[in-house]
């Protein structure tokens, strides 16, 4: 007997051959994240001394203030903001620390100068002790940075006048203080 | 149905009349085939998000740089290929800092790790990323060997060797990677 | 499992930044003293004569102020004689003035033996007042011994400005009674004042 074997290949042929959607490779993917803060770190001050030590601060002669006063440059190596940063720079006159009373007539116990703080901004930041207003105290970066500063301090003046006499004490002392800020 | 019915019914009038043996049974035979197309399916990474949060040491000798990650990890859980002869493949991208300004001299916007996907094959595939401090060449891709059978698995991908190119210090911001794995057959050689 | 086409699912972070808990700015600080000192300081400048004070005095011959007219051509008592010289001076501590006589008092300067007797006067005695920040001292030269003599002003702050130093020999000043004429002979003596700590 015949099958009906032909008849119902070329119907399996004809009917059952799908249009197969999926393809033979799969793809996923997934995501790693995370964050860096806006923040400042301070490096370290090269010759590990961050005093500046001016020694005799008097002419021994008139009792006023010498004219030759200096210190070297301090730098501070390794400082870095990782986002736009300001500089800010501040400072205190040398005040004689023993002798805290008000001091007689002719006579003054503390020492105006100039801080400034270089390396970081185009133009330094700059703190005068005996302004009355310092606008140049704060600077702006407007990028990221990593570098060295450079602290310097200049034009020493008898606060009161420079025909005023300091009064005697071992310890004449102010601060100069460097702020870096990170800004988001 | 009933249409194959009506089919073969034309069919058989159309053939020349044999000379039929006269019988009490008659049979009838029907054949039923099918066809199952070669597949891959990678499972739904677990987790979905890896989230490493603070990418910068903020205090210490290594400040501002990259913090030391251990390895983290991802399963493809039920991962299968129902044919002979697929190939697993890693496509990894370095962390980008979403501000893509060209960095200061010192500083890096890119992240780069080593991904590697296992339990497929006999080996391994594995990628590093060599993106640069400015974020170019940012991604790399990596081929492990062919499995030679049909194969069901959970796929690992971990993630290690966190670096910056020279160590640089990162810039502030929020950082992303993508990982693509594929799986199909294996590439002719 | 029924099979189905190629899923490409990204998972975008977005929303899903895990922010660290101190987002705020930080900031880095560095303090560096500035240090030096003023030691204990004292300066006297030369003497200069003050004028409109000068009594029988000639002014100032180098450091010595001469007397014109020791004594009376006709009593041969010491006639009076007054100066006053200043010393810009400074010291930037408390301190004190130590006014010092050589002789106590003008004696002769010659060499020649004190005359025993009460009927001339063979020294002269005088009054050095000193007057500096606000204080005033009295040196009584009183001539009855020849001797070093001192006295001391305690100033209980650093001062600057002119010391006043007042020489004033009275009229018939004598180391006997007063008026008694007075021997023959050169008289002096050196007045020092010092600046020093207490």
């Amino acid at each position: 007997m015949r099958k009906l074997s032909i008849g119902v290949a070329v119907l399996a042929t004809a009917l059952a051959a799908p249009a197969f959607a999926q393809s033979s490779t799969s793809t996923k993917s997934f995501t790693v994240q995370g964050n860096v803060p806006a923040m400042c770190a301070g490096g370290t001050i090269v010759g590990g001394n961050g005093t500046f030590d001016l020694g005799v601060l008097a002419d021994t002669t008139t009792g006023q203030l010498r004219t030759d006063l200096s210190a070297p440059d301090k730098v501070i190596s390794g400082s870095f903001c990782s986002s736009r940063s300001t500089i800010t720079i501040a400072a205190t006159p040398m005040a004689a620390q023993n002798f805290t009373a008000t001091p007689p007539s002719g006579f003054a116990r503390s020492v105006n100068y100039v801080a400034s703080a270089s390396g970081w901004t185009t133009t330094p930041a700059s703190f005068d002790t005996g302004a009355a207003a310092n606008t140049a105290a704060t600077q702006i970066r407007a990028t990221a940075f990593t570098g060295d500063i450079t602290v310097g301090i200049a034009g020493f003046a008898t606060s009161g006048g420079s025909t005023l006499r300091l009064v005697a004490d071992t310890n004449y002392s102010g601060l100069v203080t460097v702020t870096l800020t990170a800004a988001p | 149905m009933k249409r194959i019915g009506q089919i073969l019914l034309l069919a058989l009038a159309a053939l020349p009349a044999p000379a039929l043996a006269q019988s009490a049974t008659a049979t009838g035979t029907v054949g039923v085939g099918g066809q199952v197309a070669p597949v891959c399916i990678l499972g739904t990474p677990n987790p979905a998000v890896i989230n490493l949060g603070t990418l910068a040491n903020t205090s210490g000798a290594r400040v501002g740089r990259i913090v030391t990650f251990s390895e983290q990890n991802v399963t493809l859980p039920s991962s299968f290929c129902n044919f002979a002869g697929s190939q697993l493949t890693v496509q990894a991208t370095a962390l980008l800092s979403t501000d893509d300004t060209t960095p200061p001299a010192g500083f890096a916007r890119a992240v780069n790790y080593t991904a590697s996907a296992s339990g497929w094959a006999a080996s391994n595939a594995t990628v590093t990323t060599t993106a640069l401090a400015d974020g170019t060449a940012a991604t790399a891709t990596g081929t492990g060997s062919v499995q030679p059978l049909p194969k069901l698995a959970d796929l690992l991908v971990t993630l290690s060797d966190f670096t910056v190119t020279g160590d640089a210090i990162l810039v502030a911001g929020n950082y992303s990677g993508t990982i693509v794995v594929t799986l199909g057959p294996a590439a002719i050689p | 499992m029924a099979p189905r086409g190629p899923l490409a699912l990204f998972l975008l972070a977005g929303a899903a930044w895990a922010m660290p808990a101190s987002a705020q700015t930080t900031t880095a600080t560095k303090t560096m003293p500035v240090t030096g000192s003023v030691p204990q300081v004292c300066a006297l400048q030369p003497a200069t004569l003050q004028p409109g004070e000068l009594v029988n005095i000639n002014g100032v011959d180098g450091d010595t102020l001469r007397i014109l007219e020791l004594t009376d051509p006709q009593t041969l008592a010491a006639k009076a004689a007054s100066a006053t010289v200043s010393f810009a001076a400074v010291c930037n501590f408390p301190h004190r003035v130590v006014v010092e006589s050589q002789n106590n008092g003008l004696w002769p300067t010659d060499g020649r033996m004190a005359t025993p007797g009460t009927d001339f006067a063979s020294a002269l005695p005088y009054e050095a007042i000193v007057t500096w920040a606000d204080t005033t001292g009295t040196l009584e030269a009183n001539a009855k011994v020849r001797a070093l003599t001192q006295t001391l002003l305690s100033v209980d702050s650093a001062a600057a400005g002119n010391l006043i130093l007042r020489f004033k020999l009275a009229q018939g000043a004598s180391n006997v009674a007063d008026n008694a004429p007075v021997l023959a002979g050169v008289y002096g003596d050196t007045v020092r004042i010092y600046l020093e700590p207490r």
